[in-house]
């Protein structure tokens, strides 16, 4: 990274200033996710040679199940989107290296890594009521029986395209597009009254 | 509003989607070598049936993938979806 | 006087004596119980006039006891605030509850507009298709202002509503319409079977008729055990139970609209009402069914009843609908109702049969009988009874009484079984209109597919329980359906009417038979247009009580059978939703998405004024202290082209392609070539629709061999990214390509201007900015101001620019660094419309001009086009009407007088007379030119370009203002291009 980059480096909710509102409890709590560096990777899933060069760079192959989450190593994940789409995320701490590492095992084969890192702010919802908040707005079913923890599904809930993944019973973290963040936060805020939401740190 | 079972995502709601017209017709391979009367065919005249209607919905909100459906455009009956590029 | 004057002593499982609240209504001070609804509290006070009536203003007392109430419509809260068009028999009392009755002025019992009603035979059938249609003038003046005050509904409420309403989705497997008996058995036997459960009943307790009536189900009381299953579903983790809720929309794929009436101040953050938009793999509807009425003279009477609302009011609330009843019917219910009555104190005058063989001998029977009449003016007085077979020589039998309670039959709720486009069948035998084949996923059962008998309402609900169990995957539950000695049919023939006079169907609109009959005879035979020219059926109650009686009477006017007549088309809402309600979530905060740039927060704070630009908000200037608005945006203008400036272009669209066919792919999409670039080098590229007109124009840098990096306007965005997606996985789906849209990833800026290569020189001191090492049209990662960006030199605004993109996490960083660093070489911030104004001094176009219409060379940009043949639009340019002579072509405008100024919606005219012409076209972008000290606009005229050097007028017909304007070239300023170089 160039110099100044780090500090240089600001959240979508930034003017929020989520952390002078945090506290309470509720039914509900939102917060900002920790922030992660993500990369689209795209290929063809049923060509070999493209798992095996995911697999030399990850160490782990290719989830296969729609809105399946792989795990790598520490806190890393690759998520099914598409058919030829998944999203690769981990830590901003990462700096990069599994990205690296993925893109020197593809080089010269088939398929594409796209950095997206700002491409998406992630707000974590939790909370008894959790999956009740998002129900307010989404269609997809969120009994954790359909949609149990460790999924993740690409839909639209309130005013926004959002990545959920539900990482237990009553918590999710929600992927939405930068430019959207704060007013779907907003939605949020505005639909999580009923629950009684609360700011987390 | 229609529940579209996206072959990748599973049962999604109409919302989700884009609608994307007819797909019953195809695209002249070369277009350059197609009379103005068949390209304008292509282009301009679709059918616009009472009943079963094989069209485009793109799942924007999901897979973003473009989904060939069955619709029967008078009871909203779904028949076979499958995507349009396997 | 006691409080309470019709409660009985004792009874009233509905009610807790314990708890006395007090209420209000039509300014009198009421006293009622927990538990009360606002129609059996009035009745219990003896309240008997609750409303009047839509057209006669003829006073409407309770007749029902649930959402069918046609009558008794009341309004609720104060004059700001107030909630208009309620029932009173849905209204749950609650202490300090104010109500007014409607429709009148200045009350229900002494209403002026009443006088219309003794004056009736002016207004019949479709009398407002008839009447106050002449003389024209008189309609403002006097009709309107006159039936606005008389005719419609409630008052509106003129404060905005404060309460909170909510929307929620839910899935379920099954999904119970109803929880009476049937309902209940349902819900219990698909829970049993481990099937997702949804139970909604629109009452404050399960029980469905069982609330009106007594029944035994078992051994025991059928509510005792209403309430034990209930308790079992309670328990059960897979059932969800909705009270005070009403199933009241079937749509399509099994969306099922629930509006709960969740109360409001039940608790913190309870919603007034909240949707739920359930999503069931299968629906039980088991929504029970309407009591219809009996026609004759004065049935809208006060104290005209249903059969077994009346029972209901005595058996739920302790409450006596009159002292002395006449009871009247053509089924076995009506005896019921008499010992129901009669227990809780009622005296029972008569009990009229209009079937001949029936009787009872413990009651004072009149079989072959029924009411012709009944007596008294703003409530019942008696009741004349007459034979029905209408035997000569019969005389009248007057009998006194405050309370007629009818019983006509019963019609089964339908609504939801239709609305999912299930058919209907008329048993002629049963006089019922029945569910057929069922629309949807589901299953009718009960009193709402004809079974009135309680053993037969458990055997249907249970078997449909179990039915879409099995049909939503689940195994046959254990135990056996609940049983009940009643198994009485409780049929009725289908008898309506006896007598003459102002018989009601539609109490609530004011439909008399007389009315129905009259559309008959001017021809109406449809039973649509019947409802809509009598509007039978259309208040807030959809003719739930009147249905059957009108269609049975346009039957018999046309000589039709009513199996052949139909019904009309029964849409949702079953019961009237509140608006608010359907407005949750879609008004106020959070209603739409607003998008931001990653720089947004400091527009902001410079009190830039924001433009709205699809879902983005963008500065559309930076306001100055001691300037208007034309004079800001002019000032931006010329520090730009005297200087430097900078603006946020972070809306642009931008995406990434890459793959072995990404060159091949691009030639393709774009209608000119984009695999000839080199890497390092971008090119303008032009989108065609199929059709061959404009579709999107951008940028398309190669950054390398098989990776491409484009962009797209902000407003075509997400369509040009679906078009790609579409053409990659449909057209030529054999090409391996991958387009990844990356547009919320990338923030961009874009600094022009004379002084925007010794800016970025400075911010970027790794990067060589000479015009030989960054030519025009090149792409360079380089870091700038500290951060690591993609510079690409290229310009819109016609001066020497280059615009960077860094990631959007980095955004605001690289605006302020880029600004901090700028303030020496007076670096000025512009918006859109400086941007604008430029972009029209240099003739580009964007949406206004690419407006869906326009091929590349109706823009002037016909020489771009060098696509193969195979290219999208490309085939279409060729077509005769793409290029025959006489189409609208881009051209300049130059505004001969200096101080003009266009307004918007501006025809380009050959004369400035305003006579009506057709214009030779229309201008698509104006502004003031701040370089050219004159107003100027681009322009689509007919064969334009040959008409460099004429002089027309910009028209506006709407303000009547015409200026002329010289034709020109659109590139008002540097045509030959020498400030891009710098």
């Amino acid at each position: 990274m160039a110099d100044g980059a780090t500090e240089a480096r600001r959240s979508a909710l930034a003017g929020l200033d989520l952390g002078s509102r945090a506290g309470g409890a509720g039914g509900v709590l939102l917060g900002e996710g920790p922030p992660r560096e993500s990369f689209a990777l795209r290929g063809p899933a049923d060509d070999p040679a493209f798992a095996r060069a995911v697999e030399t760079g990850l160490g782990a192959g290719l989830p296969q199940q729609p809105g399946a989450v792989a795990e790598i190593g520490a806190d890393a994940l690759l998520i099914r989107l598409g058919p030829d789409e998944w999203r690769l995320t981990a830590p901003l701490s990462d700096d990069g290296r599994i990205a690296a590492r993925l893109a020197s095992a593809l080089a010269g084969g088939r398929g594409a890594l796209v950095n997206v890192s700002s491409a998406t702010t992630v707000i974590a919802v939790s909370g008894a009521h959790a999956a009740d908040l998002l129900a307010t707005g989404t269609g997809i079913d969120l009994d954790p029986a359909a949609f149990p923890p460790g999924r993740a599904a690409r839909t639209r809930i309130g005013n926004a395209q959002a990545l959920v993944h539900r990482k237990a019973e009553d918590a999710f973290e929600l992927h939405v597009p930068r430019s959207y963040a704060r007013s779907f936060w907003d939605w949020l805020e505005a639909r999580g009254r009923e629950f009684d939401a609360a700011v987390a740190l | 509003m229609l529940l579209i079972p996206c072959p990748f995502c599973g049962d999604r709601d109409e919302t989700e989607f884009a609608y994307g017209g007819d797909a019953g017709t195809e695209r002249p391979a070369d277009p350059g070598a197609a009379t103005d009367e068949a390209w304008t065919d292509y282009l301009c005249f679709h059918d616009n049936p009472k009943g079963p209607h094989r069209e485009f919905w793109f799942h924007r909100d999901g897979c973003r993938r473009w989904l060939t459906v069955e619709r029967d455009t008078h009871t909203h009956e779904l028949g076979a979806v499958r995507l349009s590029r396997p | 006087m006691r409080r309470q004057p019709f409660r009985a002593a004792e009874g009233g499982h509905l009610i807790d004596r314990s708890e006395p609240l007090r209420f209000d209504f039509d300014g009198h001070r009421q006293e009622g119980y927990r538990g009360d609804s606002l129609a059996s509290g009035l009745l219990a006070a003896g309240v008997r006039i609750v409303a009047r009536s839509f057209k006669y203003h003829r006073p409407r007392g309770v007749w029902g006891f649930g959402s069918e109430e046609p009558g008794a419509m009341v309004a609720t809260g104060v004059r700001e605030e107030v909630r208009p068009n309620l029932k009173a028999t849905e209204i749950e009392l609650a202490d300090g509850l104010m109500a007014f009755g409607q429709n009148a002025w200045p009350s229900v019992a002494w209403d002026l507009g009443a006088a219309v009603g003794m004056a009736g035979n002016v207004l019949p059938a479709g009398f407002y298709y008839k009447t106050f249609m002449w003389p024209p003038r008189w309609w403002l003046a006097l009709y309107e202002p006159v039936l606005r005050r008389m005719a419609g509904f409630g008052p509106a409420p003129s404060a905005p509503d404060g309460a909170f309403y909510a929307k929620r989705r839910m899935h379920a497997d099954v999904l119970v319409a109803g929880g009476g008996p049937a309902g209940v058995a349902a819900a219990l036997a698909a829970a049993r079977a481990g099937a997702k459960v949804v139970l909604a009943d629109e009452n404050v307790r399960f029980g469905g008729g069982l609330l009106r009536a007594p029944g035994e189900i078992g051994e025991s009381d059928g509510l005792a055990w209403i309430d034990a299953a209930i308790g079992e579903l309670e328990a059960m983790a897979n059932v969800r139970l909705l009270r005070r809720a009403t199933v009241t929309g079937y749509y399509d794929h099994n969306l099922l609209l629930v509006a709960e009436r969740a109360g409001g101040d039940a608790a913190p953050g309870t919603p007034e009402t909240r949707l739920w938009f359930v999503r069931a793999r299968e629906a039980v509807i088991a929504a029970g069914a309407h009591e219809r009425p009996l026609l004759f003279a004065g049935n809208d009477r006060p104290g005209v009843m249903s059969a077994s609302a009346a029972g209901g009011y005595a058996h739920a609330y302790g409450v006596l609908a009159g002292q002395r009843a006449v009871i009247a019917g053509n089924n076995d219910s009506i005896y019921a109702v008499a010992r129901l009555l009669r227990g809780a104190g009622v005296s029972i005058a008569a009990v009229a049969d209009a079937r001949a063989e029936s009787g009872a001998r413990d009651l004072p029977c009149r079989p072959g009988r029924t009411v012709e009449r009944a007596l008294g003016s703003r409530r019942v007085r008696g009741a004349l009874l007459r034979r029905t077979d209408g035997r000569a020589g019969d005389r009248s039998e007057r009998i006194a009484c405050d309370l007629v309670a009818v019983a006509g039959g019963w019609s089964p709720a339908v609504h939801l079984h239709t609305q999912a486009r299930g058919s209907l069948s008329y048993d002629e035998e049963r006089g019922l209109v029945l569910p057929d084949r069922p629309g949807g996923a589901n299953r009718s059962a009960g009193a709402a597919a004809g079974r009135f008998d309680l053993d037969g309402c458990l055997a249907e609900g249970w078997a449909a329980g179990v039915a879409a169990a099995a049909a939503s995957g689940h195994e046959r539950p254990a135990g056996e359906p609940p049983r009940s000695p009643d198994r009485v049919a409780g049929d009725a023939p289908v008898f309506w009417r006896i007598g003459a006079g102002k018989q009601f169907v539609d109490l609530q609109y004011d439909v008399t038979a007389a009315d129905v009959e009259l559309a008959a005879r001017e021809g109406y035979r449809s039973v649509e247009h019947v409802k809509r020219y009598t509007a039978l059926g259309m208040g807030t109650d959809q003719g739930k009580t009147s249905g059957m009686a009108g269609l049975v009477l346009l039957s018999e006017a046309i000589g039709r059978p009513v199996a052949r007549t139909g019904t009309t088309t029964f849409r949702p809402p079953y019961t009237p939703v509140p608006m608010a309600a359907m407005a949750a979530g879609l008004i106020g905060e959070g209603r739409d998405a607003l998008r931001r740039t990653a720089a947004d927060d400091w527009h902001e704070a410079r009190g830039a004024v924001f433009t709205a630009a699809g879902l983005w908000r963008r500065p559309s200037y930076y306001p100055r202290e001691g300037m208007d608005e034309e004079e800001a945006i002019s000032a931006e203008v010329r520090e730009v082209r005297a200087g430097v400036g900078i603006v946020d272009v972070g809306t642009l669209g931008k995406v990434d392609v890459q793959g072995r066919d990404a060159a091949a792919f691009l030639d393709l999409v774009y209608a000119n070539r984009i695999s000839t670039l080199k890497a390092g080098r971008g090119r303008y590229g032009l989108m065609l629709r199929e059709d061959g007109r404009v579709f999107d124009d951008g940028v398309v840098m190669r950054l390398g061999e098989n990776h491409f990096y484009l962009t797209t306007t902000t407003a075509q965005h997400h369509a040009a990214m679906q078009h790609m997606e579409f053409l990659l996985q449909t057209v030529w789906p054999e090409l391996e390509v991958y387009a990844t849209d990356v547009s919320e990833h990338w923030f961009a800026a874009a600094l022009a201007g004379p002084g925007s290569r010794a800016l970025l020189g400075e911010v970027a001191p790794g990067l060589d900015v000479s015009d030989e090492a960054f030519p025009m049209m090149a792409v360079r990662a380089a870091t700038v101001a500290g951060l690591s960006a993609l510079v690409f030199r290229m310009s819109y605004s016609g001066e020497l620019s280059y615009e960077i993109a860094a990631p959007a996490d980095h955004g605001l960083a690289l605006w302020t660094r880029l600004l901090t660093a700028g303030r020496e070489h007076g670096l000025t911030p512009y918006g859109t419309e400086a941007m604008g104004v430029m972009r029209i001094e240099k003739g580009h176009v964007t949406h206004a001009e690419a407006d869906g219409r326009t091929t590349p060379d109706d823009l002037g940009l016909g020489r771009m086009v060098n696509a193969g043949r195979r290219s999208i639009g490309r085939r279409s340019l060729d077509l005769p009407a793409l290029c025959r002579k006489g189409r609208q072509q881009l051209v300049g405008l130059a505004v001969i007088d200096p101080e003009a100024r266009i307004p918007p919606g501006c025809q380009v005219a050959e004369r400035d007379d305003m006579r009506p012409a057709a214009p030779l076209g229309h201008v698509t972008s104006f502004c003031y030119s701040p370089t050219l000290g004159r107003a100027i606009a681009l322009a689509l005229v007919e064969n334009g370009r040959s008409r460099i050097g004429q002089t027309v007028y910009v028209a506006s017909p709407v303000t009547g203002l015409a200026m002329a304007a010289e034709i020109v070239p659109p590139v008002f300023y540097d045509a030959e291009g020498t400030r891009l170089r710098g």
